[in-house]
């Protein structure tokens, strides 16, 4: 079941001493499946921010409409639903996290006897329980995100949406950050993330949405996306033969395409696009070949995200 | 509205450890303290000229104040993206610019309390050097001006938040500041339309008939000579401050949503 519908949405802003008009964000549709881990990606200045702005109800589309469980996204009701992380979030450094996460908590309609147990708890699901009365100017950066993440959760949304959460991590808090999106979703929550990081969005999403120039590009599951690229096998083999003496003495092993043949010291690199594959083996091994690997090639997403296919 | 306190006592907070209040009032303590001097160098009614500047000096730094730190308190939740992690919760535009508001006028209300004191130390020192002693009148009319100036500070905060929804901090700096100068002149600059012939005429008289008037909340001119204003003038001003905020914040509510951070 859908939580999140994104239908046809536009957005333009007004820019420039004349005020034209510049578009954002064309034509987006798509949905969020509850209980899914989504990665939103697109290079930068695709438009992932301003798409995620308008789906925590910030801004108003152009056109189009973005419903959260069943609400428009500007709505009390779908707003009450929503825990957002902006990019590199910021928190006043005079505060302590107990603070801080009790002025949202109690924005977000929790009582004060209900934020009295629930700020140690959620601060202990991220991992800065120990630092909950420490100013938050001593914290490091990674402790931040994750406390931007606990006010994001603080108040037990549906929907999670992050934006560039890993973005200015280290490779050690960008591990902490993906361990902990993979533990709220394990809780069953939605979660939203845009990234320009392709292999964290590979490692942790179970569908994908691709963004380009305001465009969408594609949207589905991971799975789907990663065996759209699968791109034929890489065969490695010894006494190499050259694509012609394949083709003279076995044509009908190369039904499929060959797409290069090279010579590295002694050994063949084959890279085949074809289904038989037992039938080329056979056909090298025929011809003298002795065959030491074969590797399935896929293409991956970031050659993916590199390459773009243009919208859909 | 417990939303609006929540975001004021957020504003407070922030806006006690910015420089602009410090600076803001140290002006205004400069200007009391030179009405002291000015008083102690005038032969003719000394006392007059130490509540003029005094109330002056106060007003110009409560101005400054709530110029300056409507817009930065506002554009600075855009910078940090801090409107973001408030507004995707269950708050309002209204609720959110109503609370930045309340914390502004808050740091005017404390600013005053300063300088009201700074004020009173002077005239108490006029009197232990024997100088003159205020009529009980006027003390009580000082009281007036105090309460008139921070509706003036509420005023000049509002739209300085209407301003600094659709512009830069600098801007709003430089906008403020005509709206202040405009307002606080307003009777010279219906006599300057006077002298201005056809449709420019009528147009600049329209302009002012709107514009906001600060002037009717500058007493410092009764409160010297010892004149008490009518009750009417009074709850004239304090509704038409009143109006004007809530049309400011309004309008600021609906331009919010537009405001562009530039990525």
């Amino acid at each position: 079941m859908s939580l999140v519908a994104i239908e046809s949405v536009h957005y333009a802003v007004k820019v420039g001493f004349w005020m034209n008009r510049k578009t954002i964000l064309n034509r987006i549709t798509f949905g969020i499946d509850e209980g899914s881990v989504t990665g939103f990606l697109g290079p930068n200045g695709a438009g992932k921010t301003s798409l995620i702005q308008l789906m925590v109800g910030v801004r108003r589309p152009s056109s189009g409409s973005i419903r959260i469980g069943g609400h428009p996204a500007q709505s009390r009701e779908a707003r009450a639903q929503v825990g957002f992380l902006p990019e590199r979030p910021y928190f006043p450094g005079f505060l302590t996290a107990r603070q801080i996460l009790n002025q949202y908590g109690q924005m977000s309609g929790l009582t004060a006897a209900e934020l009295k147990s629930k700020i140690p708890a959620v601060l202990e699901r991220v991992g800065v329980a120990q630092a909950i009365d420490q100013e938050l100017r001593t914290y490091s950066k990674g402790m931040l995100q994750r406390l931007g993440v606990a006010q994001a959760i603080l108040h037990e949304p549906k929907l999670l949406i992050l934006d560039e959460p890993m973005s200015g991590l280290d490779p050690v808090g960008r591990y902490e950050m993906r361990a902990l999106i993979q533990q709220e979703a394990r809780q069953g929550r939605t979660i939203f993330f845009s990234s320009h990081v392709v292999p964290d969005v590979e490692a942790i999403c179970d569908r994908l949405v691709l963004i380009q120039r305001g465009a969408m590009v594609r949207a589905g599951s991971t799975a789907e996306i990663i065996e759209e690229g699968q791109g034929g096998f890489e065969i490695w083999f010894k006494n190499p033969v050259t694509l012609e003496q394949l083709r003279i003495k076995q044509p009908a092993a190369l039904d499929g395409e060959v797409l290069e043949i090279s010579i590295h010291a002694g050994r063949a690199r084959l890279l085949y696009r074809g289904k038989d594959i037992m039938e080329l083996l056979q056909a090298i091994k025929s011809v003298g070949g002795i065959v030491q690997s074969v590797t399935p090639v896929r293409t991956t997403l970031e050659q993916l995200f590199v390459r773009g296919s243009g919208p859909v | 509205m417990k939303r609006s306190l929540l975001i004021a006592e957020m504003t407070l907070r922030e806006l006690l450890r910015d420089k602009i209040l410090y600076s803001s009032l140290f002006l205004g303590g400069l200007l009391l303290i030179l009405s002291f001097m000015m008083a102690n160098l005038s032969f003719f009614k000394p006392v007059r000229v130490l509540l003029d500047v005094g109330l002056s000096g106060t007003q110009i730094s409560t101005a400054l104040i709530a110029i300056l730190a409507s817009g930065a308190t506002l554009n600075r939740e855009f910078e940090r993206r801090t409107v973001y992690m408030v507004l995707s919760r269950p708050v309002s535009n209204w609720e959110f610019l109503c609370g930045k508001w309340l914390g502004v006028c808050a740091i005017i209300a404390l600013n005053l309390s300063l300088l009201a004191a700074v004020h009173v130390l002077c005239l108490h020192l006029f009197a232990v050097g024997g100088i003159t002693e205020l009529p009980s009148v006027q003390l009580g009319l000082l009281g007036l001006a105090w309460i008139a100036t921070l509706v003036f500070g509420g005023l000049l905060s509002g739209l300085s938040l209407l301003i600094a929804s659709a512009s830069s901090t600098a801007v709003t700096f430089m906008i403020g500041i005509g709206i202040y100068l405009i307002g606080t002149n307003i009777s010279a600059a219906h006599l300057l339309v006077e002298r201005q012939d056809g449709p420019l005429r009528q147009i600049l008289e329209m302009v002012l008939r709107v514009f906001p008037n600060l002037e009717s909340l500058h007493l410092n001119i009764l409160v010297s000579r010892g004149l008490v204003p009518q009750t009417h003038e009074i709850i004239f001003a304090a509704i038409h401050a009143a109006g004007w905020v809530i049309f400011a914040i309004w309008i600021a509510s609906h331009l919010l949503k537009r405001k562009e951070t530039g990525h």
